[in-house]
C-alpha cells in the first residue's frame, strides 16, 4: 500500500501523466470534435472512423480515459501536496534558521571582505543581524525571500483548485439557449424565467462592418412577478437569478403567419435548415400541410446590391408538393388560408450557470501567485564571520542560480575593495 | 500615417538584417567592434520598430495586437527587446547570432500578412485584449530567447576549439541558468495569458475554456515547459537534455502561434 502511495505521489508519475495528457490534447485537437461516425468515415475512411469512435476521440475531452488521466493528476497533486507539506515546512524553517546557517559552509564559496555592510548593501540583502557562532565568533547574517520556498507548493495547490473548479463546473453546468425575434417571449428552460426579446439590432460602422450585436430583453420571474430589463451584447453579458445571459449568435429567420378571412390564426418564427421544431410550420387547421424553411441564398451581381432569396418547401402528407422562393415577404394560399413569410433576424442568447467558475478563477490566481513566488523570490542567505585576522569571511547560500549569485557576490566584494580567497562552487 | 508605418517597418527590417549580418561577421572576423556595432544597430532598429508600432496604434485607435501581422511584428519586437536585455545584462553578444535570424524570420512572416487596419469585431472589443495579447507576446519572446540560448548551449561544445568564441560565450552552467530563467519568465507570462484569456472568454463566449485548438495548444505548451521545470528541479536534468527540451518547447510555441491558425481553425481564427 505504501509503495502504491509513493508511486502515485511521485514526480515520475506526475511527469508521465503530464506528457500523456499533452500528447492526448495535441492529438485530439487534430480531430474535429463532436462529429458522427458517418462524417468521420467520409473524412478519414471507415477503419479510422471506427477507431475514433471506439477510443472516444470524437469527444476526447469528456471521454472516460481523459477524465481518468485528469483524476490521476488530481490524486497525484493531492498526495504530493499533503506528503510534501512537512518537507516544505522543514525547508522554510531551515531557511529562517540563521544560527544553523552560520555553522555551515554555504554553497557559494568563501571570500574575505573588510567592509561587510557595503557587500550586504550592494547585494540588496538589507541590514544584517548580529549573531555569534557556536565557537563565540562575531557574525553578521541576512536572508531574504524565504517565502519563495512555498512557491511550488502554492502553485500545485492552485492547479488542484483550478482542475477541481473546472471539473465540478462541468458536472453541475446548466446551459440553455433561447432564440427569437423582437416581440417574442420564450421560456428559459431550467431557470423558471421567461425572456421577452424587446429589440435586437446589429450596430454597424460607416464602412459597413459590424460594431456590436445588441439584444434588449425583459426577464420575468413568473412566480414572484418580478421583471428586469437588460441589454445583452458581445462581451457584455447580463445576470439574472444565478444565470448569465450571453449574446451568442444571430442570423436569418422568417416569421410565418397564417390568416383566414383577414384574421391571424397561427404564428411561428422559423430558422432555415434547422430541426423539425425550428424549421417546420405545420398548419394547425389543415394538418396534412406543412412548410419547411429550406434555406436562404444571397445573389450577387456586379454593380447591384446583394439580394437575398428565401426558400420554402410545401409538403402534403409528407410529400413535397412545391417549392417557393421570395425576395423578402411572400404569401402562399393553402386551401383558403393565407400563409405569409416575412424575413427577420433572430438573436440567440445562451444562459449559463457555472457555480464553480469562481473556484477555478481562485485556482488560477493562486497558481499565478505560486509561480511568482517560485520564480521571483529566490531564497538567499548571506553571512560573514569575523576571522582571526580581523577580516570578515563571507559565505552564502541560495537554492537556484548559484553561478549568478556567486558572480554577483564577487562583484560586490570587488566593489567593496577586498580580495577573493576561494572560488564559489557555482 | 500607415505609409509612415510601412516605411518604418521596412527600415526596421533592413536594420534587423544589418544587425544579423554584423553579429555573423563578429563571429567570423572575431572583431569586438562588430558586436558593438551590431548591438547599436539592433537597438536603433528596435526604436524604429517601436515607432512603427506606435504609429499603427494611433492609426488604428487601439493596441496593434489583433491580427496575424500585428501579432507577428509585436512578437518580433518582444523577442528583440528580451534578447537585447539579455545581451546587455550578461555581456553576451553571441546571443545575437542566434536570436536575430529568428527575429528576422518572424518579421518576414509579418511582411507576408495583410497590413490593412480593420475595425475590431465585437468579440475583440474588450479591455482584456491588451492584457491577454501583450502577455502572450512577452511569453513567446521569452521562449524564443530560451530556445536561442539552448541552441548556443548545444553548439558550445563544438565552439570550444574557437578561443575567441569561447571567450564570448558564458560557461555552460551560466548558459543553462539564463535559458532556465528565460523559460521561467515565459511560463509566468504564458500562465497570465491563459488566465486572462479564460476570464475574457467567459465574458465574450460564456465559457472560460472550450477546448478550442488555440486554447488546447497553449495548454500543451504550458505542460511541456512545466515538464521541463519538473525534470530540471527534481531530477537535476540540466544541460543538453534541458536544452533540447527548450528547443522542442519553442517549436510547440511556433505551432501554437502559426500552425494552429493555419491548420486547425477555431474560435481564435482571427488571432
Amino acid at each position: 500500500m505504501k509503495k502504491i502511495g509513493k508511486f502515485l505521489s511521485s514526480m515520475g508519475f506526475a511527469v508521465t501523466l503530464l506528457v500523456v495528457l499533452a500528447a492526448a490534447c495535441a492529438l485530439s485537437s487534430l480531430v474535429e470534435q463532436g462529429l458522427t461516425q458517418e462524417m468521420y468515415a467520409a473524412r478519414y475512411g471507415e477503419g479510422t472512423a471506427s477507431l475514433i469512435m471506439a477510443l472516444q476521440v470524437n469527444d476526447a475531452y469528456h471521454s472516460i480515459w481523459f477524465i481518468a488521466l485528469s483524476g490521476f493528476l488530481c490524486l497525484n497533486l493531492i498526495l504530493c501536496s499533503v506528503i510534501r507539506f512537512p518537507f516544505f515546512r522543514r525547508r522554510y524553517r531551515a531557511e529562517k534558521d540563521f544560527a544553523g546557517a552560520l555553522e555551515t559552509d554555504g554553497n557559494l564559496g568563501e571570500r574575505e571582505t573588510g567592509d561587510p555592510e557595503s557587500v550586504f548593501g550592494a547585494l540588496h540583502m538589507g541590514t544584517p543581524e548580529k549573531h555569534t557562532t557556536k565557537d563565540g565568533r562575531e557574525a553578521l547574517i541576512a536572508g531574504k525571500n524565504a517565502a519563495g520556498i512555498w512557491g511550488a507548493w502554492i502553485c500545485h495547490l492552485g492547479i488542484l483548485l483550478l482542475i477541481a473548479g473546472f471539473a465540478l463546473g462541468q458536472m453541475t453546468l446548466k446551459e440553455n439557449t433561447v432564440w427569437g425575434i423582437p416581440g417574442e417571449t420564450k421560456e428559459l428552460p431550467e431557470t423558471g424565467l421567461t425572456v421577452t426579446i424587446d429589440d435586437f439590432r446589429t450596430e454597424t460602422r460607416e464602412d459597413g462592418s459590424v460594431d456590436q450585436y445588441v439584444t434588449e430583453i425583459t426577464v420575468t420571474d413568473p412566480v414572484s412577478g418580478k421583471t428586469e430589463k437588460a441589454s445583452v451584447s458581445v462581451n457584455h453579458p447580463a445576470s439574472f437569478g444565478g444565470f448569465t445571459l450571453y449574446q451568442n449568435n444571430t442570423g436569418a429567420a422568417a416569421l410565418a403567419t397564417v390568416e383566414r378571412d383577414g384574421q391571424e390564426i397561427q404564428r411561428k418564427t422559423l430558422l432555415p435548415q434547422g430541426t423539425m421544431a425550428e424549421s417546420v410550420l405545420g398548419l394547425e387547421d389543415q394538418p396534412e400541410y406543412a412548410f419547411y424553411f429550406a434555406g436562404i441564398r444571397t445573389m450577387r451581381e456586379e454593380g447591384a446590391e446583394d439580394r437575398t432569396l428565401y426558400f420554402y418547401d410545401l409538403y402534403r402528407n409528407g410529400t413535397l408538393q412545391q417549392d417557393y422562393y421570395f425576395l423578402g415577404d411572400g404569401t402562399i394560399d393553402v386551401g383558403g388560408d393565407q400563409v405569409t413569410f416575412s424575413p427577420r433576424t433572430f438573436t440567440l442568447l445562451v444562459a449559463r450557470q457555472d457555480r464553480f467558475a469562481p473556484l477555478a478563477l481562485v485556482g488560477g490566481v493562486i497558481t499565478m501567485i505560486g509561480l511568482l513566488m517560485a520564480f521571483c523570490l529566490q531564497p538567499k542567505t548571506l553571512w560573514t564571520i569575523r576571522g582571526e585576522n580581523g577580516k570578515w569571511i563571507l559565505r552564502g547560500r541560495c537554492r537556484k542560480g548559484q553561478a549568478l549569485m556567486a558572480e554577483a557576490i564577487e562583484e560586490a566584494v570587488k566593489t567593496a575593495g577586498t580580495h577573493r580567497t576561494k572560488k564559489g562552487n557555482g | 500615417m500607415q505609409n509612415a508605418e510601412n516605411i518604418l517597418f521596412t527600415i526596421t527590417m533592413i536594420g534587423y538584417f544589418g544587425a544579423m549580418a554584423l553579429y555573423f561577421l563578429f563571429v567570423v572576423l572575431k572583431k569586438e567592434q562588430l558586436a558593438r556595432a551590431a548591438g547599436i544597430l539592433q537597438g536603433a532598429a528596435l526604436i524604429l520598430h517601436t515607432a512603427a508600432l506606435v504609429l499603427r496604434g494611433i492609426a488604428a485607435g487601439r493596441l496593434p495586437m489583433t491580427n496575424q501581422y500585428e501579432f507577428a511584428t509585436c512578437f518580433a519586437w518582444a523577442l528583440c527587446l528580451v534578447s537585447l536585455i539579455f545581451i546587455r545584462k550578461y555581456r553576451f553578444s553571441v546571443l545575437g547570432v542566434f536570436a536575430m535570424p529568428i527575429i528576422f524570420i518572424i518579421m518576414g512572416y509579418a511582411a507576408m500578412q495583410s497590413r490593412d487596419i480593420k475595425p475590431l469585431m465585437p468579440a475583440l472589443q474588450s479591455g482584456w485584449l491588451a492584457f491577454h495579447v501583450s502577455t502572450a507576446i512577452i511569453a513567446y519572446g521569452s521562449f524564443g530567447v530560451s530556445a536561442a540560448l539552448s541552441a548556443i548551449f548545444l553548439m558550445r561544445g563544438k565552439l570550444k576549439e574557437n578561443g575567441f568564441l569561447d571567450q564570448h560565450i558564458p560557461t555552460e552552467n551560466k548558459l543553462d541558468l539564463i535559458a532556465y530563467r528565460s523559460v521561467c519568465l515565459g511560463l509566468l507570462f504564458l500562465t497570465l495569458t491563459i488566465i486572462t484569456g479564460a476570464i475574457w472568454a467567459e465574458r465574450a463566449w460564456g465559457s472560460y475554456w472550450s477546448w478550442d485548438p488555440k486554447e488546447t495548444w497553449s495548454l500543451v505548451t504550458w505542460i511541456i515547459y512545466a515538464v521541463y521545470l519538473h525534470l530540471r528541479l527534481r531530477r537535476g536534468w540540466k544541460g543538453k537534455a534541458a536544452a533540447i527540451f527548450a528547443v522542442i518547447g519553442f517549436v510547440c510555441v511556433i505551432f501554437t502561434y502559426i500552425g494552429v491558425n493555419t491548420f486547425l481553425p477555431g474560435i481564435h481564427s482571427y488571432a
